[in-house]
């Protein structure tokens, strides 16, 4: 009885061992998106313009929604590829950016400073963002023809990982 | 002795049993908007915080899911409504406890069973030990008449 009590707990420790020691082989920051596969949701959000962006009525065109805050300081890192980005491909694929828990004047400022012509839209309740499973920016969304996104970049996008998902959604 | 291990035993499964309940226990129906909303709260975890829950964190994150649950619960949607949306934005990462169900099913048993596993080997270990000195040592017929021929030549 003692040797079976013995073997049932060494076991019962071994895999719970065996379980955590698997954890240490993972990047705890790549983390799969639930969302990644699904049809992005919708919003309809007015932009600092005066205009206002349904994403269903997008639909038939790939879009590129991008969470970004002034105060970020990866969000100056990536600027640059965002940028080159829509210069080239802005002739076929949607560009939209959406300031994260962020002023008005601060992402004005910030695009004065860095350039970026593509539409931002206003989302001061983070419904959006919160819909979007944003919680840290910058944070990437490629949404193809058919409303559903192909792939996220959570931190800084560079010019690689631009052109790679975006030839996913627009291919 | 025996008796008292009983009691230690005992006291572990409640203080266990416990535990659960604290985790599991949530907010009284007839709780107030805002106690409701923390109740809840307190159950997701603040993404860009280190081990704070979203009741707790100050940060912008947990404003925003604060602000979402208070006007989901107004809107007469259940928590377990709230939390299973958040779930599908944010993964199973934004629970502070593992899921009850399913493969978390392990998450929640296996402390309890390690526990009590490990505490039925040490009472074995206990019982043993003290039965190890009244357990008759068995000696062969022919030594002890060996014993005894022995001490009655000195």
């Amino acid at each position: 009885m003692k040797r079976l009590i013995g073997v049932v707990f060494l076991v019962i420790a071994a895999g719970v061992v065996a379980l955590l020691a698997s954890g240490f082989g993972r990047n705890p920051a790549t983390v799969r998106d639930p969302l990644v596969g699904h049809p992005a949701p919708d919003f309809t959000l007015a932009a600092y313009d005066g205009t206002t962006v349904s994403l269903r009525a997008l639909q038939g065109r790939p879009v590129v929604v991008n969470f970004w805050a002034s105060w970020c300081a990866d969000c100056k890192v990536e600027h640059r590829a965002l940028l080159q980005a829509w210069r080239a491909d802005r002739s076929h694929v949607v560009f939209l950016g959406i300031p994260y828990q962020d002023s008005r004047s601060g992402a004005a400022a910030f695009l004065r400073r860095y350039g970026g012509g593509w539409t931002q839209l206003r989302d001061p309740s983070q419904d959006t963002a919160i819909n979007f499973g944003v919680w840290g920016v910058p944070e990437t969304y490629f949404i193809d023809r058919h409303g559903v996104i192909r792939a996220k970049v959570t931190g800084p996008v560079t010019a690689a990982t631009l052109q790679t998902d975006l030839r996913e959604i627009a291919g | 002795m025996r008796r008292r291990l009983g009691w230690i035993a005992i006291a572990w499964l409640v203080a266990i049993c416990a535990l659960a309940l604290a985790v599991y226990g949530s907010a009284p129906v007839h709780a107030g908007l805002d106690e409701r909303t923390t109740a809840v709260a307190s159950q997701l975890r603040c993404l860009v915080c280190q081990g704070e829950s979203v009741a707790d964190s100050p940060s912008g994150f947990a404003a925003g899911i604060r602000a979402l649950i208070r006007r989901d619960l107004r809107a007469g949607e259940t928590p377990a409504q709230i939390e299973s949306f958040l779930v599908s934005r944010y993964g199973n990462r934004i629970l502070m406890a593992p899921q009850s169900g399913g493969i978390g099913q392990i998450a929640w048993l296996a402390p309890p069973l390690l526990v009590l596993g490990g505490l039925g080997f040490v009472l074995t270990l206990i019982f043993d030990w003290r039965n190890r000195g009244r357990t008759p040592v068995l000696v062969a017929d022919s030594y002890l008449e060996r014993v005894r021929a022995e001490l009655a030549e000195e």
